[in-house]
């Protein structure tokens, strides 16, 4: 499916006049974009560690996965609200950066795995899961977060 | 097989093939910077 007519239309949006005429308001929508995208690394790393036995052991792994899943929400949502605003400046330019697709095919991935894979299986308790399964969600969490966040930054040197 | 079960053997293949996966993508963006700076040594 060709989305360029999704691209093309982003480009004349209103977002774009705003986000191409007023560079302090692209600045402050990066600066919420990057915060977020902080949050949402620390709460990867802070619950997968944790599942992976690596740090907050005195803490039981599902009152941290609960904690820090309600804030990864928070941040995907301001994440992806900035993203488009920031998105819409150079639209056109990024429909035609392969590094833009990697980031989008990977956060849609990672997005899907949180919400169908990962978070159902954290619902039970973590004492029954089979330590296996856990570790690979861990590991698999922390590679596809990192994608996401390493192929956002690689967007601008490609 | 209940919900549970279901859910632990895709969470191992999910594993599997985001680590495949990323091998392979990492490797190719790592080749086109060696590349690159073959090209720029010569």
């Amino acid at each position: 499916m060709d989305l360029l007519f999704l691209f093309e239309w982003l480009d004349t949006s209103f977002l774009a006049t705003m986000s191409k005429a007023y560079g302090g308001v692209f600045a402050v929508v990066q600066m919420f974009h990057l915060l977020s995208m902080s949050m949402l690394g620390g709460m990867v790393i802070l619950s997968d560690l944790r599942l992976l036995g690596v740090l907050m052991k005195d803490v039981p792994s599902e009152v941290v996965v609960e904690n820090t899943n309600k804030w990864f929400g928070v941040a995907l949502v301001v994440l992806i609200i900035s993203g488009i605003f920031m998105s819409s400046a150079v639209a056109l330019k990024l429909y035609y950066n392969e590094m833009y697709w990697a980031k989008m095919i990977t956060l849609l991935i990672g997005i899907v795995f949180f919400y169908a894979i990962r978070k159902p299986l954290l619902k039970h308790d973590h004492s029954t899961i089979n330590p296996w399964a856990l570790r690979s969600l861990a590991v698999s969490s922390l590679i596809i977060w990192f994608t996401v966040a390493a192929s956002g930054r690689w967007i601008g040197f490609s | 097989m209940n919900k549970k079960n279901v859910l632990e053997k895709l969470s191992l293949a999910f594993g599997a093939a985001v680590v495949i996966g990323a091998i392979w993508f990492w490797s190719l963006q790592v080749m086109e910077v060696i590349e690159i700076l073959r090209l720029a040594a010569e």
